[in-house]
């Protein structure tokens, strides 16, 4: 219990940034890897 | 800047390299409806995420960094057990360029028994390969080790050219890659109950708050404060030095060695074909069964502290205060102030290793009440390491720019 008060929790300002950050590269990947697929997918049926 | 963008471009460019191998099958292979099975959640659901998502698709990367993961689970607990390897890896740059190299030879002696099995368990089971003789196997084998090969220098030029580590920027490849399908499953399920948008929606804001707790319990930190020995300190200007300690140091590793370790078993039993045992440790090893979820969550508690005592070294830590002639306010230097990191590193780690099991839990047991399936609730698992690697990723970046902005005014 005593340790947890001396814990130096994450600050809101640091919380939104991180999470935004986090967000940010989350879907930014999972719209370069959808990306990707479709162009293996067309490369496919090209070849 | 113009140094990030590059850095991202190479790391782009190489995961663009390993999604082209994801979907080459090994020849002499036809993987017909593997792909459903994995779907479905069972103990190879969480091997297809640490691959890549390559196993789905029998592919020559279908190992992913899998036997890296192991090798350094092995390497690791031999440190502790054989002393001239632990005096190795204590021996700073040489010694761990030594490790290195260790843990690759063992990598490579894991690949052939992972490929080997993986083989024999799909042959036995679904019957994939076109051509049963012992040099078709050997085939298959030496094209999917060869695989592993590739993927662990592509994780390496990651590391040492791009953004992250490299084999975690692999298996984020993997679980990123599998977000979409995973929102369509939920959407479809949940839209077949009344009130499914609305259900939906909620999915969505616990998904993001599991996003947010993550980001919460990774940036948390324990600060011990410490104090130059021949240097006077001003409180009230808050002129402390301080030793940040992280609430879960161990970060993502005790969640992916658990998810590997929880499947080990399945995979042995089912090289044997589909026996019953094969069955039944299958289906009671899975996400999905309350045994499974009772081990996965002892295994997360065992590896936390396991890895936390590998990465934190206290002894270390006190000798390097001492030397440096810094202290501890209160606490004397030497023997009770490494008495003193060890008790706060065991408080913080069970704080941290709690909220871990919080985090990787969760998922699953909510899907045990509610009508969405265990691969669903895989995501959760999936998720901690996806937000893991993505703050690294972040951190990295920040690193990057920070040295950049640091040498522009005459750093080095």
């Amino acid at each position: 219990m005593e340790e947890i008060k001396k814990i130096r929790w994450c600050d809101l300002k640091t919380l939104k940034n991180t999470t935004l950050s986090v967000l940010f590269i989350m879907l930014f990947s999972v719209g370069f890897f959808l990306l990707c697929d479709l162009g293996i997918s067309a490369l496919i049926k090209i070849l | 800047m113009k140094d990030v963008i590059k850095k991202i471009l190479i790391t782009l460019g190489i995961l663009i390299l390993f999604k082209l191998g994801s979907v080459i099958t090994v020849p002499n292979v036809d993987i017909g409806d593997v792909k459903t099975y994995l779907s479905s959640g069972t103990f190879l659901t969480a091997m297809n995420m640490i691959t890549g998502g390559s196993l789905e698709t029998f592919s020559i990367f279908a190992l992913g960094v899998g036997p890296y993961i192991n090798a350094s689970i092995v390497i690791q607990i031999l440190c502790m057990v054989i002393p001239p390897l632990k005096e190795l890896s204590e021996e700073g740059g040489k010694g761990r360029a030594k490790m290195e190299k260790i843990t690759k030879a063992t990598t490579l002696v894991i690949a052939i028994i992972q490929a080997l099995s993986l083989t024999l368990m799909f042959q036995n089971s679904y019957e994939i390969l076109e051509d049963i003789s012992v040099y078709g196997i050997i085939n298959v084998v030496i094209m999917m080790v060869a695989g592993m090969s590739i993927t662990m220098w592509l994780a390496d030029v990651i590391t040492a050219y791009g953004v992250g580590n490299g084999a975690s920027v692999i298996i984020f490849t993997g679980i990123i890659s599998g977000l979409p399908s995973t929102f369509k499953t939920v959407y479809e399920t949940l839209m077949l109950e009344t009130n499914g948008t609305l259900k939906f929606i909620l999915y969505c804001v616990v998904y993001v708050l599991l996003i947010v707790a993550i980001c919460f319990v990774e940036t948390s930190e324990r600060r011990i404060l410490i104090q130059q020995s021949n240097r006077v300190v001003n409180k009230t200007k808050g002129d402390f030095n301080y030793i940040p300690l992280k609430i879960n140091s161990a970060g993502v590793m005790p969640v992916i060695f658990a998810s590997t370790l929880l499947s080990a078993p399945s995979i042995i039993a089912n090289l044997f074909g589909k026996t019953e045992l094969a069955t039944t440790l299958s289906e009671k090893l899975s996400l999905s069964s309350w045994l499974g979820i009772i081990i996965f969550g002892l295994l997360i508690v065992m590896f936390s502290f396991f890895y936390t005592s590998i990465s934190i070294n206290p002894t270390q830590m006190a000798d390097n205060l001492k030397k440096n002639g810094t202290y501890i306010p209160g606490i004397r230097p030497g023997f009770e102030t490494e008495k003193y990191i060890k008790k706060v590193l065991y408080n913080i780690t069970c704080l941290g290793t709690l909220c871990l099991l919080i985090i990787a839990l969760m998922p699953s047991i909510i899907a045990k009440f509610t009508s969405l399936s265990s691969n669903v609730a895989l995501g959760g698992t999936g998720l901690i390491v996806a937000v893991g690697v993505a703050i690294e990723i972040k951190k990295n970046i920040q690193t990057i720019l920070t040295n950049k902005s640091y040498q522009k005014y005459g750093g080095f």
